[in-house]
């Protein structure tokens, strides 16, 4: 019987580690590499068009076996993704001059998303049902769930048709600007 | 002897000690998986929903000049215990805190530059192989902090996502601060002013004359 005792107690002590130590090295040390950073940087981005974008980012958490309950949320958000091409590496060799008819060709990289904005102020909670012995969404959580919205409308990008209208703004606006400048023809090359 | 002064008889059940050694490890085995499990599904998955164009606007927005700051951004609350006995106990008597912390860490990136749609046939005129130029006062275009900007550094308590969202939005509005701080747009300015020269250079203009914005004028240097 002692032996049974034994037993279960050793039992109950293994029970107990399985349970604390993980608990205690969860929290991995934050990657404390130095890296320098400049505050300001110069750039050369011409923002062509801006597409406003709605999502609603929606979960549902079933939890695991030993978890009764569910939570589910929904959030909706609003994103403003801006378009363009980047002017860094333009110089006199982009633009190719014939005094004789008039004309110009201007070569310019391919038009690329520059910048993608989601303002918190415009991230609303719509929806949030937590049962009885389920924890409340933390706010650790939410924002995750907001990180994979964002990175699924970053993804969305080739599909939207935003770099398609960028270049075809960028044509227009290199056209208007080398007509004013007294060229008759203007040809916008993208590479 | 009758049927009632029979002894009693004894159940000896006997246990086998390598039976519960396997039940044992039984148990920790399927506790282990439930971990394991627990933590592969850890991260909460959100479904593919469809993205909504709401709004399509063309730009001639010239960037020039961008802004980058991480800042820690905190708020306290009475915690649920606070008013309570217990909680004002822990408070008094052992000096222990018991509000609720939020404290999130941001990156943000502050875009600057000039509205090249704002210029008028007025403010560019060609003369020769001079060009006058007058440049729209630089402003900021865009003052980023997205969800994938903020860590959520310590959290105690419940906190309501309006909570969170008002204290995330703060972030913005240091940004600017600390923007203006740093002579960001009189860089912007200075960047389009040469971002302009090279174009006109390169389509064989000699002289650009820039007229001035006055707000160039009174815009602070990096470091003032």
């Amino acid at each position: 019987m002692k032996k049974i005792f034994h037993t279960v107690g050793t039992f109950f002590v293994l029970l107990l580690t399985i349970f604390m130590v993980p608990g205690c090295s969860e929290r991995v040390p934050e990657d404390t590499t130095q890296r320098e950073i400049e505050a300001i940087s110069q750039m050369r981005e011409l923002s062509l068009v801006e597409y406003r974008v709605r999502k609603i980012v929606k979960a549902n958490d079933e939890g695991e076996w030993y978890k009764i309950g569910d939570r589910k949320i929904l959030l909706s958000c609003t994103a403003y993704l801006k378009a363009g091409i980047d002017l860094s590496g333009f110089s006199a060799e982009n633009v190719d001059i014939n005094r004789l008819d008039g004309s110009v060709t201007v070569t310019v990289p391919h038009a690329k998303l520059l910048s993608l904005d989601m303002p918190a102020s415009e991230i609303r909670e719509e929806y949030d049902h937590v049962t009885m012995l389920r924890q409340s969404f933390t706010a650790e959580e939410r924002n995750a769930l907001l990180r994979q919205g964002e990175k699924q409308i970053r993804s969305s990008v080739p599909s939207l048709g935003i770099l398609e209208k960028a270049e075809e703004n960028a044509r227009r606006f290199f056209e208007s600007v080398f007509t004013k400048m007294g060229f008759t023809s203007v040809e916008v090359v993208f590479e | 002897m009758t049927a009632m002064e029979k002894k009693p008889r004894k159940i000896v059940i006997t246990v086998s000690p390598l039976l519960v050694l396997l039940a044992i490890l039984l148990v920790v085995g399927l506790l282990l998986a439930a971990r394991m499990a627990k933590r592969e599904k850890h991260a909460l998955t959100i479904d593919d929903t469809a993205l909504i164009v709401t709004k399509i606007q063309t730009l001639g927005e010239l960037t020039t000049a961008c802004y980058y700051d991480e800042m820690v951004l905190t708020r306290s609350k009475p915690g649920a215990l606070s008013s309570t006995p217990l909680g004002s106990l822990a408070r008094d008597g052992f000096g222990k805190d018991v509000d609720d912390h939020l404290v999130l860490i941001a990156k943000g990136t502050v875009r600057a530059g000039v509205d090249l749609l704002e210029m008028g046939p007025e403010d560019i005129r060609f003369s020769g192989d001079t060009v006058f130029v007058h440049l729209p006062a630089p402003q900021y275009l865009d003052i980023i902090v997205n969800p994938s900007d903020f860590e959520v550094f310590a959290e105690s308590g419940k906190w309501a996502h309006e909570e969170v969202t008002k204290l995330q939005d703060t972030a913005r509005q240091r940004l600017i601060m600390e923007a203006d701080h740093a002579g960001l747009k009189r860089k912007a300015y200075e960047g389009a002013m040469d971002a302009v020269t090279d174009l006109l250079v390169a389509s064989g203009y000699t002289y650009i004359r820039y007229d001035h914005n006055p707000s160039y004028i009174k815009m602070p240097r990096l470091g003032d």
